[in-house]
């Protein structure tokens, strides 16, 4: 097997309190230790609200999931709240079977309209 | 004449070393021999299977010593589809952890639901130490 570092970019922005979180790729165990440190740096700057952008997720794993709830439990202790956008069909239906759904305030992806001429 | 696109049979046989990026490198590789082969409807079943096996052989089983190595075979059959990985490692006691129940707020400690929900039959070695897992074709 090749040897190789598979690490998707992520964009942490943080604003009034605000953290958007932008992954390119999959939320897997293999991107965690690569984000882990600059979710704890938003959180100890005071994001109240983390939002979480999965346009390109293919795949979300038990580590992802992991680190959504932690972050879950850490905004929800200063009264604040998470939400996860933008999530494949495939995604969604693994936290429908979850029942996280609803506390991690996760939505799809917007369906694409058909044209009809 | 045009040559043919590359194509990777979708079964596959391999050792990888004990490291996260190693198990998303093979994820991908598992991802991309089952679109090529039209298996889409099983892909995103199969891939998260194997990465959670893949995942706890590596951080459980060899405890992420990167010398200890990992084996994952995937079978693809007419109706079936047959996941194996087994490590290096003392195994654990998968006869208590498959009836651990996992609250809304943990953190950890889906594997095994995960395991339930997406293969139609999951069986450990005696002593926990290979996982094999088997899904159907076409499940929607």
């Amino acid at each position: 097997m090749k040897n190789e570092i598979v690490v998707p970019p992520y964009v942490v922005e943080l604003q009034n309190g605000q953290c958007q979180v932008t992954l390119a790729g999959d939320l897997t165990a293999a991107t965690i230790p690569d984000l882990q440190p600059a979710l704890r740096k938003a959180l100890n700057q005071g994001a109240s609200e983390m939002v979480f952008d999965l346009p390109n997720a293919v795949m979300l794993d038990s580590s992802g999931i992991g680190i959504l709830i932690a972050t879950a439990n850490s905004v929800a202790r200063r009264g604040g709240k998470i939400r996860v956008t933008n999530v494949s069909d495939d995604i969604l239906r693994l936290l429908q079977m979850m029942r996280l759904v609803d506390r991690l305030n996760a939505t799809g992806r917007p369906r694409q309209e058909s044209h009809r001429g | 004449m045009k040559p043919s696109p590359r194509r990777f049979p979708p079964s596959l046989r391999c050792a990888i070393a004990s490291r996260l990026t190693e198990v998303d490198s093979l994820c991908r590789s598992i991802r991309m021999r089952l679109q090529e082969a039209g298996l889409t409807a099983e892909c995103f079943a199969v891939e998260l299977l194997a990465r959670e096996s893949l995942n706890n052989a590596v951080t459980h089983g060899n405890r992420s010593h990167a010398d200890k190595t990992v084996w994952l075979e995937l079978r693809v059959g007419r109706k079936w589809i047959r996941l194996q990985v087994s490590d290096e490692g003392p195994g654990f006691n998968w006869r208590k952890a498959r009836h651990r129940r996992c609250e809304l707020e943990s953190e950890s400690g889906r594997g095994m639901a995960l395991f339930a929900h997406y293969a139609e039959q999951v069986r450990f070695n005696r002593c926990g130490s290979q996982i094999t897992l088997w899904l159907r074709r076409n499940r929607r």
